[in-house]
């Protein structure tokens, strides 16, 4: 019944096929998304010492180093109370060091307070493409008090979601 | 952007074809009732009557041997078998075999696996004779792989805490890979017994679970194995077998 039309049909369906094959991925993929697990830093403090409910605090010109080797520095230009940061794949702790304002730096003084993380790590498939990562589940929070009076735990889970859940809450001096 | 305006354009060439198939089904059922009150005589049910023969049909997968060459890094073959029941129905069987060869800067293994599939075809094209075979189809499928896949070597880096890299790797594995198939399109016989056809299909995975230490990057009969559902074509030159149906 349809053989009348059906060759045309069957040479537009081969063409179809042969559209459809090229206009697939004809090159090797390659990864397209974020490989490095973050953890998000949020910054409060208390207006007054007596206040038991905190307030964002905006870090004006925050200074994050990564105390590894080799060290790495990362210099905000523009205030904000939530932070980025990424944990060592290479063991199961790491230290961040912080300075709240870097344009009050006394020469010879800076006002460092160190974080140190111990956590747990889990080997995680993203994609072909991308391979493997690390998520990790925190143990500890550590803290000098230099600036910070304290930090809390606040989402153990440290994955690539980044939803806008911060996992640390840390609590400055209020006059830091 | 090309690739995503082609899908669509067959998910609407699946909907037209199901929509004709219920179409076609819904005219056979629907009727008015013109039966008189008064008329309470029972009308003997007519006994249908199969007027095809038996058709069984070999086919091979013309698209696999040009997709593998396309893709360096993949193999495949495809076959099928299906046989004519009655009723403008068929039952299909498909299978193969394939694999590929993974080897990104990141991760390196490789895969093959066999492949099955069962189900069945339903024509929504009339016959204009019972010896017209040429079909429109709509069907489903289940489909089942068997899948070895290699020992797998990864490397992770991280410049904010070490220039050097973390390697690893992870032992050879031996998985099942479940999906769901439905399909459409169409069969032409060009010469006796020799008929060209193509199929679309939309492929569910049913056993991703199974997939979450490492996903097979493509599995032969399926697809990317990283995906829970899939758009695939197939091209297929078919031999029919033909012999006649005893009528009782």
């Amino acid at each position: 019944m349809i053989r009348r039309n059906g060759r045309i049909i069957l040479l537009l369906a081969l063409l179809s096929s042969l559209t459809w094959a090229a206009c697939k991925e004809s090159v090797t993929p390659t990864c397209q998304e974020p490989t490095t697990a973050s953890l998000f830093i949020h910054c409060y403090h208390y207006a007054v010492d007596t206040s038991t409910v905190p307030t964002d605090t905006v870090l004006p010109y925050a200074h994050f180093v990564s105390l590894g080797v080799p060290v790495r520095n990362s210099q905000y230009t523009a205030g904000s109370s939530i932070f980025a940061i990424s944990l060592s794949p290479f063991a199961d702790s790491c230290k961040w060091g912080i300075i709240a304002d870097s344009t009050k730096l006394v020469a010879g003084i800076e006002l460092l307070d160190t974080l140190t993380f111990h956590y747990q790590r889990q080997l995680n498939f993203l994609s072909n493409a991308c391979g493997y990562t690390y998520f990790y589940t925190l143990d500890t929070v550590n803290t000098t008090n230099h600036n910070i009076d304290s930090v809390i735990i606040t989402n153990t889970g440290v994955t690539l979601n980044a939803n806008g859940i911060s996992q640390l809450a840390v609590y400055f001096h209020r006059d830091f | 952007m090309a690739y995503r305006n082609l899908q669509y354009i067959f998910i609407a060439i699946f909907s037209g074809l199901f929509f004709l198939s219920s179409s076609t089904v819904s005219l056979a059922q629907t009727g008015t009732d013109t039966t008189a009150v008064q008329d309470t005589a029972v009308k003997p049910k007519l006994k249908y009557v199969e007027k095809s023969g038996h058709q069984l049909c070999l086919a091979y997968d013309l698209s696999r041997p040009l997709i593998s060459a396309l893709y360096s890094n993949r193999q495949d073959a495809g076959f099928a078998v299906d046989y004519y029941l009655r009723k403008e129905v068929y039952l299909v069987a498909e299978g193969g075999f394939g694999g590929s060869n993974v080897d990104y800067d990141y991760l390196k293994y490789s895969t093959k696996n066999n492949y099955v599939t069962v189900g069945f075809n339903k024509s929504i094209f009339k016959r204009t004779t019972p010896k017209d075979w040429d079909i429109g189809f709509v069907g489903v499928r289940l489909g089942m792989a068997d899948i070895q896949r290699s020992s797998a070597s990864y490397v992770i880096s991280d410049s904010t805490w070490s220039n050097q890299t973390i390697t690893g790797s992870l032992p050879g594995k031996d998985l099942i890979g479940y999906w769901a198939e439905v399909a459409g399109g169409m069969r032409v016989e060009l010469a006796k017994h020799f008929f060209l056809g193509w199929t679309i299909r939309g492929r569910f995975l049913l056993s991703a679970s199974a997939f979450t230490q490492l996903a097979p990057e493509y599995i032969a009969g399926y697809g990317r194995g990283d995906k829970n559902s899939v758009f695939d074509f197939n091209f297929y030159a078919t031999y029919a077998i033909r012999w006649n149906r005893k009528h009782e």
